[in-house]
């Protein structure tokens, strides 16, 4: 009976699977918020835009951004909205974002998880969006007819479509990018990157209608690329409402589907906007929730009460059986084992010895963990970076050589093995048990600290304790240069101190030559692979579970998260 | 049975008036674990209105049994009457529908139970408990039931400011005073036939007395028909006019209280009589006799009292003992012949089935 | 009477000062800064600062109980850091889903499981004794969980009877309602078959049926009230665990009650949150304790007029 079985590997899966689900929620949340290392860096101007034709049948295009030398500029042309216009939207579809802390406010500014992305993605258009395109991650202008940006990064200059509108009709203006820009310093809005923006962000210009030049301190090159970050709100209403309305029960911006009625932490219900000016969505209703209980996800995806949802690999059979899809983004989230030892300058720690920390690499056995433990929803990975981004390295991960770990450790001198702590947060996932066994062939004594994933944080922002622990990130990093947190010397949640490193991270915040900034990335990833400060453990893709009605619908690569839903069809 | 059945006319002049209630071979069994009790055994007898019968015994003796039985009152499934017929006025109540009988109960047979205390409902006023059978009958159109008809019940029964203490709840009263109460409740609906299960057993001394005589002076207004069932020999001479002497649940003795008294005639009967130290004392304790209670689930194929019985003869052990009628509504269920000092009378002919009685 | 419930107010006031204060020491005992674990992992030190000055964190922890008392006093738990709205409106808004699947799981618990009890008191061994019994404890062997799976497998995936989850019309309460209160019943059935053969089998009942009252007097009027103390004590502990202990069927079947709130709550560290709706389920476990003990003395004047 399928149900039983249905039922027990639930049971038995339930480890990993929240384990997943909570690095989804954390990520999503902490992604955005190390980026404020950036601003540390003196970061010069960079542009990254991939932009192109849009591959849906709506007509709706954006044409290529280019680029010179003298300045980066990203141009699209207005969409012809002819085509937009014939389609009606029609039926529904229904997508449940599992964790149970999203939706937890309506205003698409207020960043607050990773969770609210299949809302904000829906309501919101910001100026640049990401979407799937020749089988790859991609950008396109959203609101931004064209965007541009001198050589010194220290200013954005976008021309708005002008055929942008909000759902209440009036056009999207500069004042608007303007107020959203400015918004995000309020401390009403309390902001996840507020620090960080008030220090890079002066003020915005309007000198028409259609026309906002941004003005930075310091060149930040999210503002053109991290499309969640700052999704364009209607000043107007906003000021009308007042801010209490806005976030609870009155939102109001330019994505293709507008806010109908909302429960926060529990239920969203959209409507598409017909006629939109980018892209009018195929189906009418849009219905956002969050179900905790994967078998209940899986029953309903099954009965068509839900078409979308996020769900375990381990139940990928179940959802084929009954005639549902399954979907999947590529490697969207990266796990490394962080040797904290020779950052905290312990000197008597063994790891200090390169040789050491690839005995403890190669003693991981990478293949059965991700086959057997987590259900084959993640690949063994030698390379810490996103493989949906440009520049991605391909480096073949440590194979599991117990004999070679052994080897390596003697000629390091620690053939006798030492005792070394390991952080992890609880509960500890039966990975790491099978990782603190294989270890102790090898004579490491691991001790598990098991913590509370708030004492556990806390103890990774302040960098406070030594030994090892596992850091995972990914799901919506979409530029290299959000790795700089991990990578600059003084980045927030780097364990790195190396100068040839900074300077390639740099390189890639600054630089506006698209070649050398994918070398420069392929030579951290190799670099930081080689001395494994860093032991990249595998990537793990995320799982989506798809209902019979959706004809079609397709993530977007590199983004675990459910967005794109215009482009859905059922 | 009936039919060839005798009736015997009463001892206290009464011999006119015919039977309000007829018991005839009543048989009553207990399925227990260690086989089935015969509680009642062959019980027969007659009430006439305005008579009180003494049912006396051990405990154990059927006594009780008997006037569950005849409220068709035997617990559900544990025990079931087996056979006989209880004819009151004039139909047998043992074979009536459940639904007629629930209105022969409070109607035409009341009952007072032992235990005052345990009798009412302690969560409803006393009053509500007296008028909520009156109710039931008013909707079948039988009597009012005002709380003036209540009021006039307790005043009945002899409990002082009736009126106030309708509202009160049985933990407010006394044991005598919850008693009269019982007694209110079981006469509200006038029934012919009272039965009063060791009524006083529960109560002081004093009250005993007091509550004996209130039901004799109702028993006087009314020309009630009563059972009284006790094992004080002592209740039974000063209050009931026949007595029927129970044992292993037959009666194993019916005379008039004067005869059972002055001629007892079975040896049960005269150690019972034995056991009392003096006529007209209260006993503090049980009466006693030599020898173990009978067990009901192992009795002797003869004569259930035989293993105790100090004239015990060969004869008694293996046969029941025929009936033996000594006088007019004197019998009694013996082999002796005659007991010293007593002529036997020409005894039945016929030895008829074991437990039986023939008045 | 009078004292009896005032002595019963003075216990409840109590017992909710008790669980206020422990309440706030549980946030003081939360490992690390409790601003930091707050803010969450994301937060800048001056964001962690600006946190703790708003919450009062900087402050004595005397001065601090004294304040978080003053706004319990007033309702005001401040606002869910997750939501950013009143963290006591949040509980008390999602509280009427609670209640409405605790009242339909308590009528099937207390109210079918109560009839079945009482049936099977009145013909033991009979067909809705044994049967009755039989499917109360078919409820009670299964776990809650399995019980909620097993119904959305049967009811709603095979033979699509029935919504799998999340909340609606009156079909969405069958799966919930059903799976949080079958589970109960069967103690129910026991306590209230085991209840009313006592009475039954009482020396007051066979007076009253001695006195020829009707069945149907003899078990619901004076039956089932002689038997009400301690069905109404059982009852009443079900529907407290029904309030506070949906946790496990809301989260199953997506539904909006406080339970879900405060777990989710719990797992996103939002403090205010899980202080205002321990609070709030405090009360209602208090001012039903006191419902109760009120009935008691309305049930029996024994213990009214002691």
């Amino acid at each position: 009976m399928r149900a039983g079985t249905n039922t027990r590997e639930g049971e038995a899966e339930l480890m990993s699977e929240r384990d997943n689900y909570w690095t989804r929620r954390r990520f999503g949340r902490r992604t955005i918020l190390r980026s404020t290392g950036l601003g540390a860096a003196g970061i010069a101007a960079y542009a990254a835009v991939g932009c192109g034709d849009d591959d849906d049948d709506d007509g709706g295009d954006t044409t290529a951004t280019t680029t010179s030398t003298a300045a980066a500029t990203g141009t699209g042309t207005a969409a012809t909205a002819t085509a937009s216009q014939a389609v009606v939207p029609a039926g529904r579809i229904v997508v449940d974002t599992s964790a149970s802390s999203t939706l937890s406010d309506f205003n698409p500014l207020m960043w607050t998880n990773g969770g609210q992305t299949v809302y904000r993605d829906s309501i919101a258009d910001a100026m640049i969006g990401v979407e799937k395109k020749d089988q790859a991650f991609s950008y396109y202008n959203s609101l931004a007819a064209s965007w541009e940006r001198p050589n010194d990064g220290l200013q954005v200059t976008f021309k708005i479509r002008p055929d942008a509108k909000f759902h209440d009709g009036t056009a999207v203006t500069s004042a608007d990018l303007k107020f959203t820009l400015d918004f995000v310093k309020t401390d009403q809005a309390k902001h996840a990157r507020k620090s960080e923006w008030t220090k890079i962000y002066t003020a915005t210009e309007t000198p028409d209608a259609q026309t906002a030049i941004v003005k930075l301190a310091k060149p930040y090159p999210l503002l053109t690329t991290f499309n969640f970050m700052f999704p364009v709100i209607s000043k107007a209403h906003f000021e009308k409402v007042g801010f209490d309305a806005f976030s609870g029960s009155a939102p109001l911006a330019s994505g293709p589907f507008k806010f109908v009625s909302g429960t926060k932490g529990e239920r969203i219900t959209l409507q598409a906007v017909e006629g939109h000016y980018r892209k009018t969505p195929f189906i009418k209703d849009l219905v956002i929730k969050a179900t905790a209980e994967e078998s209940t996800r899986l029953s309903q995806i099954e009965t068509g009460e839900t078409d979308i949802a996020y769900i375990n690999p381990a139940n990928k059979d179940v959802v084929k059986g009954f005639g549902g899809q399954i979907k999947t983004t590529d490697n969207d989230t990266s796990f490394w084992l962080v040797f904290m030892d020779p950052y905290l300058g312990n000197a008597s720690s063994p790891t200090n010895d390169p040789r050491v920390r690839e005995a403890m690499s190669k003693a991981i056995n990478r293949k059965d963990i991700t086959e057997k433990l987590l259900n084959g929803g993640a690949n063994p990975a030698g390379s810490f970076g996103n493989p949906a981004l440009k520049g991605h390295a391909k480096i073949d991960p440590d194979p599991y050589d117990i004999n070679a770990a052994k080897a390596l450790l003697e000629s390091a001198g620690h053939g006798g093995g030492f005792d070394i702590d390991f952080s992890v947060t609880a509960p500890v996932s039966e990975y790491v048990n099978v990782m603190v066994a294989d270890w102790k062939k090898i004579g490491v004594n691991v001790t598990v600290k098991s913590m509370d994933s708030g004492a556990w944080l806390a103890m990774v922002n302040g960098k406070k304790t030594q030994g090892m622990y596992i850091e995972p990130t990914g799901a919506n990093y979409v530029d290299p240069g959000q790795w700089g947190l991990f990578v600059l010397s003084d980045g927030s949640f780097s364990y790195l101190k190396d100068p040839e490193l900074d300077g390639w991270m740099n390189g890639i915040i600054t630089g506006t030559d698209d070649a050398a900034r994918e070398k420069n990335w392929t030579d951290i990833q190799t670099k930081v692979a080689k001395e494994r400060i860093y032991s990249t453990l595998w990537t793990s893709s995320t799982h989506f579970a798809v209902s019979k009605r959706v004809k079609s619908w397709d993530p977007t690569p590199g983004i675990g998260y459910i967005i794109n839903l215009e482009h859905a069809k059922v | 049975m009936a039919d060839n059945t005798p009736t015997a006319g009463p001892g206290n002049g009464l011999a006119a008036r015919e039977p309000i209630l007829s018991v005839r071979d009543l048989r009553v069994e207990f399925r227990t674990s260690r086989g089935i009790v015969r509680a009642v055994a062959g019980v027969s007898f007659d009430l006439r209105p305005g008579e009180t019968l003494g049912l006396v015994g051990e405990s154990g003796s059927g006594k009780s049994v008997t006037c569950l039985s005849l409220m068709r009152m035997i617990p559900h499934g544990a025990g079931r009457i087996a056979s006989g017929q209880v004819i009151l006025n004039g139909r047998d109540i043992l074979t009536i529908p459940d639904k007629e009988m629930r209105t022969v109960r409070g109607r035409e047979i009341g009952m007072i139970l032992q235990d005052p205390m345990t009798s009412l409902d302690p969560l409803f006023i006393v009053g509500e408990q007296v008028r909520e059978t009156l109710r039931v009958d008013e909707a079948e159109g039988k009597h009012r039931s005002g709380w003036d008809r209540v009021v006039g019940l307790l005043e009945m029964v002899r409990i002082p400011g009736a009126k106030s203490r309708v509202k009160a709840y049985p933990h407010q009263m006394s044991g005598g005073m919850r008693q009269r109460v019982v007694a209110a409740i079981a006469l509200s609906s006038e029934p012919a036939v009272l039965i009063a299960d060791e009524p006083t057993t529960a109560l002081d001394v004093t009250i005993q007395v007091q509550f004996l005589d209130l039901l004799k002076s109702i028993q006087d207004e009314r020309h009630l028909a009563m059972i009284l069932v006790t094992h004080d020999l002592s209740i039974v001479a000063r209050n009931c006019d026949r007595v029927a002497v129970m044992y292993a649940g037959r009666i194993v003795e019916t005379a008039s209280t004067v005869d059972l008294f002055e001629k007892p005639q079975h040896p049960y009967t005269r150690a019972l009589l034995q056991s009392v130290p003096r006529l007209g004392e209260f006993p503090e304790t049980l009466p006693t006799i030599e020898g173990q209670p009978p067990d009901l689930t192992n009795l002797p194929a003869g004569c259930p009292f035989q293993p105790r019985c100090p004239v015990a003869m060969e004869i008694c052990k293996d046969n029941p003992p025929p009936v033996r009628v000594h006088g007019p509504a004197h019998s009694s269920l013996c082999w002796v012949d005659a007991l010293p000092g007593e002529p036997a009378q020409a005894a039945a002919q016929v030895p008829v089935a074991a437990g039986e009685v023939r008045p | 009477m009078a004292r009896y419930i005032v002595s019963r107010l003075i216990q409840a006031v109590i017992v909710v000062w008790i669980v206020t204060t422990f309440v706030f020491l549980l946030v003081r005992f939360t490992p690390g800064n409790a601003a930091q674990v707050m803010a969450g992992a994301s937060a800048s030190q001056e964001e962690i600062e600006l946190l703790e000055i708003e919450l009062g964190l900087d402050k004595p922890v005397l001065e601090q109980y004294a304040d978080y008392m003053s706004r319990v006093v007033r309702g005001d738990f401040r606002d869910s850091l997750r939501f950013r709205e009143p963290a006591l409106g949040l509980v008390i808004e999602r509280f009427p889903a609670t209640l409405k699947l605790a009242a339909l799981a308590f009528l099937i618990s207390v109210g079918l499981g109560g009839l079945i009890g009482i049936f099977s008191a009145v013909r033991p061994g009979g067909v809705v004794d044994q049967f009755g019994r039989f499917f109360a404890v078919l409820g009670q062997s299964i776990p809650t969980f399995a019980i909620g799976i097993f119904g959305i497998l049967i009811f709603s995936v095979k033979l699509g009877w029935l919504p799998v989850a999340g909340p609606g019309d009156w079909k969405h309460y069958i799966l919930p309602s059903v799976t949080l209160g079958w589970f109960s019943m069967a103690a129910m059935v026991r306590l209230t078959r085991s209840a009313m053969l006592d009475v039954l089998e009482s020396e007051s009942v066979k007076f009253l049926r001695i006195k020829g009252l009707p069945e149907r007097l003899v078990i619901f009027k004076h039956g089932l009230r002689n038997a009400a103390i301690p069905i109404l004590t059982l009852a009443s502990l079900q529907f407290v665990a029904f309030l506070s202990g949906s946790v496990v069927v809301e989260q199953i079947f997506g539904w909006p009650g406080t339970g879900k709130l405060l777990v989710e709550s719990v797992t996103a560290r939002d403090y205010t949150v899980v202080q205002a709706g321990t609070f709030f389920i405090s009360v209602t476990l208090v001012v039903i304790n006191l419902l109760v003990d009120l009935a008691y003395g309305y049930i029996d004047p024994r213990i009214r007029y002691a």
